[in-house]
C-alpha cells in the first residue's frame, strides 16, 4: 500500500465519525414509546406531548388538563465498512456496539376553559457514537500513520422545547415554540483538517476527545385543523439549528516533530437541518386511529453535515449529506378501555450520497425502512405504561473509494443496521 | 380539579394492587446526569434540597431530598409528589505551582454544566406503605486542561502531562420504600442503580509505558465509559414531638464494575506506538452516614440540620494511597469527610417561600497527595444557598435556587517522579449554581 494511497483510505474515512444511532437523516425516527411505535407519524394527530413537542406545537392546544410523558429508548446499531481495491484487496472493520440510551420528557396543559395551551420539554432527539480499537488486520484501523489507530466518536443532541398553542377556532389551532438544543460531541482522532505531517509526509490526526458541549436556539410553527370529526391535517416547519462551534483543547499529534505534544485549538461547525412536516390524521371508527405524514429534512448547505463532501484540495470534506424526505404512517387501535396496540412504518432516503459515501464512514447513516410496533397498558385512570420496538434491517451503501488526488482506487460499502426498544409513563390528570 | 380528585381517589383504591407492576415499570426509565459536587457528591439535589444546603434527612418537604438522602421520609408524602429539577453550574479550578521564586498558573477550560434529576413519591393517605422511584445526577468531577510549555505540570509529555482531560458522571436511580410504623416512626429502605461514566486522557495510573530514556508515557482513556453498581440505603424518621424530629440514613458502598477503554501504546520512540492494549479502573463510591434534627419553629417555620459522614477511604479508586508510588501517580488519595448542613424554609404568603442554607464540608483531598487531585479538584468546603417557591396552582409550585461556593485551596507538596519535593502545588476551585425545577402535589 503506497503512502498516498493511505493517506487517501484515512482521510476517506473521514472524521471517521463512525457509528450512527441516527434512524433518519439526523434524527431518531419518532420520540417516545407512542410516536415511534407509530412510525414516527402524528403531526396532525395529538395523542401525547411528546410527539407534539417534537413535530407540531400546534397540537398541545388538544389537551385538557395537564399530560406528563416520559421515556426512555436503548438502541443499539450494526455498522460494517467493508473495502475492496481494485487488485481485489478487502477489509472488513467492525465498531464495537454498545446499548445506547435516549431520554425524553414532555408536559403539556391547557386549562379546559381556556384557549392558550403551554408546552416544556426535554427531549433527546439524536446520538450516535463507535468505538473502534487499533487493529493492524484492518485497512482502516491500523496504527497510524498506516491507519487512524484506535478511534471513538460519541454525539449527543437534546432539544429543550417551550412551547404555546391557541385555540384560534373550534377546528384551527395554531403553535408556536422555542427550542434550546445542546449539543455534546467528541471524536479522537479528528482526521479532518487538523493534522500534522512527518518528513515523509504521513498524517497524523489531531485529538478532541473530550465531550465538548455546543447551544443552539431554534423556533418551530405549527397549525392542525381538525376539517370534520374524522379527518384533520396539519403542518409545521422548524428553523435550522445554528449550534455555535465545538471546540476542543488538543495538541500536535506528530510523534516524530519537536512540536509533539503542544497545544493546538481545535474547532467543528455542526448544525442541524430545517424541517418540514404536513400529515392528515383520520379516525375511521371510534377507537382507531391513522396517521400519515411526510417531512423534509434540508441537510444541503447546513454548517457540517451539508458540506460539499468527497476528496477537495487533497482533503476530504465531511458528511456531504443531501436533503431527504421521509414518508411515515401509523396506526393505533384501542383494544379494550386498558389495552391500545400501535404500528407504524416510516421510510426515509438515505442522506448519504453514493458518490461521496467516503465522507460519511463517521456517520453510516444508511437506515431507510423502520418497521415499529407498541402497546399502551391504562394501569390507573391517570396512568398508561407504554412500550414499543422497532428494527431496522441492514442498508447498504457502495461508492468509490478515492485518494486525495480523487483517483478511484477501489469500492466502499458502508451498511448499518438498527433496533429499539422504548418505555415509558403517560400521565393525564 | 375534578379530573384530579378523581384520579386521586382511584389511585388509592388500585395502588397496593399495582405496585409492584409500577415500581418495576418504572425504575427503567433512565435520564442523564452530569455535575460537580462537594467531595464528589453534590451538596444538595434539586431546588427544594439545595436551597436549604442539602440539609433536610429528618425533614420531609419533598421527594428528592427523601430519595436522595433519607428513604424513611417518603412515608410523609400523602397522595403523589412530583418532583423535576435542572441545575446549571460552572465551576472555576486553577492550579498554581511554585518552584523556587518560579510560579506558574494552569486555567482550564470551564464550561456550563447541566444536571437534571426527577423524583416521585406516592402514599395512600389510608395506608402506612409509601413509594418513591427517582434518577438524580448525584456526583461529577472533570477538568480540561490544555498543554502548557510554561507549566510544570501540562508541559507536553514527557516534562508534562501535557493535555489532559478528565469526565466522571454518577446517576443514582432508587426505588424506594417506607412504611408508617407508629404515628411517630417511620422506616424506609431503597434499592439503588448506579450508573457511572468516566473518561480521562492521559490516564495517570499504574499503566505507562517508560522509553529506553527512562521517560515516563501515559496512555488515553479519554471515551466517556459506563459502568453500573448495586447499592442499599436504610433511614428513619421519628416525629419526637410536633415540634421536632430526628432521622438517619446509612447508604452502603457503590461498587461499581470496572470501567474498561479500549487505548494503545504511548510511548512515541517505541515500535508498539499506537498498537491495542485496554485499560481498566475501578471506582467505586463510598458509604455514607447521614443523621439530623428537624424543628418546627412555627406554623410556618421549618429549620434542618444535618450531619454527614462520607467513607471515602479505602473505596477501590477514590481512596487508593494518592501521591507517587514506584515513580508513577497514584490517582485520588482521598481521605473520609465530614458535613455540616443547615437550612431553614419560611412560608412567606399563601404562596411564596423562602428557603435559605449553609454547608460546610471537609475536602477529601489530602494536602499530601494533592497531586492526585488535579483531574478532580473538588477543594471546595462552604456554600451559601438560596432559594424561593411560588404556588402556581394549588398542585404545582415552581422552585428555584442558587448556591455559591467560594474558592477553596488545597496546598501541598510538588513531587518529582523519585518522590523528591521540588515545590508546592496549590489546587483550587469555586463554584456557582442555579437550580429551577417543578414540583407538583396531586
Amino acid at each position: 500500500m503506497n503512502r498516498c494511497f493511505k493517506v487517501s483510505v484515512l482521510v476517506g474515512c473521514l472524521a471517521c465519525l463512525p457509528a450512527s444511532a441516527w434512524a433518519q437523516g439526523a434524527m431518531l425516527h419518532g420520540i417516545g414509546p407512542i410516536n415511534s411505535a407509530m412510525g414516527g407519524a402524528g403531526v396532525a394527530m395529538p395523542i401525547e406531548s411528546l410527539g407534539a413537542l417534537t413535530y407540531n406545537p400546534a397540537l398541545i392546544a388538544n389537551v385538557e388538563g395537564n399530560q406528563i410523558s416520559f421515556s426512555t429508548e436503548f438502541f443499539k446499531d450494526g455498522i460494517i465498512i467493508d473495502t475492496t481495491l481494485n487488485g481485489g484487496l478487502t477489509g472488513r472493520a467492525t465498531a464495537d456496539a454498545h446499548v445506547n440510551v435516549i431520554p425524553a420528557f414532555g408536559w403539556m396543559l391547557r386549562d379546559p376553559k381556556g384557549k392558550l395551551a403551554l408546552g416544556f420539554g426535554v427531549i433527546g432527539l439524536a446520538g450516535f457514537g463507535a468505538d473502534y480499537p487499533t487493529d493492524n488486520a484492518s485497512i482502516l484501523f491500523s496504527a497510524a500513520p498506516g491507519g487512524f489507530g484506535r478511534i471513538y466518536t460519541d454525539y449527543r443532541d437534546m432539544k429543550i422545547p417551550v412551547a404555546f398553542a391557541y385555540q384560534v377556532t373550534p377546528k384551527l389551532s395554531i403553535g408556536a415554540s422555542m427550542s434550546v438544543y445542546m449539543g455534546s460531541f467528541a471524536v479522537a482522532p479528528l482526521p479532518y483538517t487538523y493534522f500534522d505531517v512527518d518528513a515523509a509526509g504521513n498524517r497524523y490526526y489531531e485529538n478532541a476527545g473530550k465531550l465538548d458541549n455546543s447551544w443552539a436556539i431554534g423556533g418551530q410553527f405549527g397549525f392542525y385543523y381538525q376539517a370534520n370529526p374524522m379527518f384533520s391535517i396539519g403542518a409545521s416547519y422548524t428553523t435550522p439549528q445554528n449550534f455555535s462551534p465545538y471546540k476542543w483543547n488538543s495538541a500536535n499529534a506528530n510523534p516524530g516533530s519537536p512540536s509533539y505534544g503542544l497545544p493546538t485549538t481545535i474547532t467543528f461547525d455542526l448544525d442541524g437541518p430545517a424541517i418540514y412536516s404536513f400529515g392528515i390524521g383520520l379516525k375511521p371508527g371510534a377507537k382507531t386511529k391513522v396517521a400519515v405524514d411526510g417531512m423534509f429534512s434540508q441537510y444541503k448547505g447546513i454548517a457540517g453535515f451539508g458540506g460539499p463532501g468527497g476528496v477537495n484540495n487533497g482533503a476530504v470534506d465531511p458528511f456531504g449529506w443531501r436533503s431527504v424526505w421521509t414518508f411515515k404512517a401509523g396506526v393505533q387501535r384501542e383494544f379494550t378501555d386498558k389495552f391500545t396496540l400501535r404500528g407504524g412504518y416510516n421510510y426515509s432516503q438515505m442522506p448519504i450520497r453514493s458518490e461521496v459515501v467516503l465522507s460519511a464512514t463517521g456517520a453510516p447513516a444508511t437506515f431507510q425502512h423502520h418497521f415499529c410496533f407498541g402497546f399502551g397498558y391504562k394501569m390507573f385512570p391517570f396512568l398508561e405504561m407504554v412500550a414499543s420496538a422497532y428494527i431496522v434491517p441492514r442498508q447498504h451503501l457502495v461508492g468509490p473509494f478515492p485518494n486525495l488526488k480523487g483517483e478511484v482506487l477501489g469500492t466502499l460499502d458502508e451498511s448499518n443496521k438498527l433496533s429499539g426498544v422504548l418505555i415509558g409513563m403517560n400521565f393525564r390528570f | 380539579m375534578t379530573t384530579m380528585d378523581s384520579a386521586h381517589t382511584t389511585m388509592r383504591f388500585m395502588m397496593s394492587r399495582y405496585v409492584t407492576r409500577f415500581v418495576l415499570l418504572g425504575c427503567l426509565l433512565l435520564l442523564p446526569a452530569s455535575g460537580w459536587a462537594q467531595g464528589h457528591m453534590l451538596p444538595g439535589v434539586g431546588p427544594v434540597n439545595a436551597a436549604m444546603g442539602g440539609a433536610g434527612v429528618s425533614l420531609p418537604i419533598e421527594s428528592l431530598g427523601a430519595l436522595a438522602y433519607n428513604p424513611a421520609l417518603l412515608a410523609a408524602a400523602e397522595g403523589n409528589q412530583l418532583t423535576f429539577a435542572t441545575e446549571f453550574f460552572k465551576d472555576s479550578p486553577q492550579v498554581t505551582t511554585t518552584v523556587g521564586t518560579t510560579t506558574g498558573q494552569a486555567t482550564p477550560t470551564t464550561q456550563f454544566g447541566v444536571l437534571p434529576a426527577f423524583g416521585w413519591m406516592l402514599r395512600d393517605p389510608k395506608g402506612k406503605l409509601a413509594l418513591g422511584f427517582g434518577l438524580m445526577g448525584i456526583a461529577a468531577f472533570g477538568a480540561d486542561y490544555p498543554a502548557d510549555t510554561s507549566s510544570i505540570l501540562f508541559a507536553p509529555v514527557p516534562t508534562g502531562f501535557g493535555r489532559i482531560f478528565t469526565d466522571y458522571r454518577e446517576l443514582k436511580i432508587p426505588v424506594a420504600f417506607a412504611y408508617q410504623v407508629s404515628p411517630k416512626l417511620a422506616i424506609g429502605a431503597s434499592l439503588n442503580v448506579y450508573l457511572g461514566s468516566f473518561g480521562l486522557t492521559p490516564f495517570p495510573g499504574p499503566v505507562y509505558d517508560k522509553s529506553s530514556a527512562g521517560k515516563v508515557y501515559y496512555p488515553e482513556a479519554g471515551r466517556l465509559t459506563d459502568s453500573y453498581g448495586m447499592g442499599v440505603q436504610f433511614g428513619f424518621q421519628y416525629q419526637a414531638s410536633p415540634k421536632m424530629s430526628i432521622g438517619g440514613a446509612f447508604t452502603t458502598p457503590q461498587n461499581f464494575a470496572p470501567f474498561k477503554w479500549n487505548s494503545t501504546y504511548a510511548d512515541p520512540t517505541a515500535v508498539n506506538y499506537g498498537q491495542a492494549r485496554t485499560l481498566e479502573f475501578d471506582l467505586d463510591g463510598p458509604m455514607i452516614l447521614s443523621f439530623g434534627v428537624g424543628m418546627k419553629a412555627s406554623a410556618k417555620t421549618k429549620v434542618a440540620i444535618d450531619g454527614v459522614f462520607a467513607k471515602y477511604d479505602s473505596v477501590n479508586g477514590l481512596g487508593g494511597s494518592g501521591g507517587i508510588a514506584s515513580g508513577v501517580i497514584i490517582p485520588f488519595g482521598w481521605q473520609n469527610v465530614w458535613t455540616f448542613k443547615a437550612g431553614v424554609e419560611h412560608q412567606a404568603t399563601d404562596k411564596m417561600t423562602v428557603r435559605a442554607g449553609y454547608n460546610y464540608s471537609q475536602t477529601p483531598i489530602q494536602a499530601g497527595s494533592v497531586i492526585s487531585s488535579t483531574g478532580a479538584p473538588v477543594t471546595y468546603q462552604q456554600y451559601f444557598c438560596g432559594g424561593f417557591g411560588m404556588k402556581m396552582f394549588p398542585f404545582l409550585e415552581m422552585v428555584a435556587s442558587f448556591t455559591y461556593t467560594p474558592r477553596g485551596h488545597v496546598t501541598g507538596p510538588l513531587t518529582d517522579a523519585t518522590g523528591a519535593v521540588r515545590g508546592t502545588v496549590d489546587l483550587s476551585n469555586q463554584r456557582t449554581s442555579a437550580l429551577l425545577g417543578m414540583n407538583f402535589r396531586f
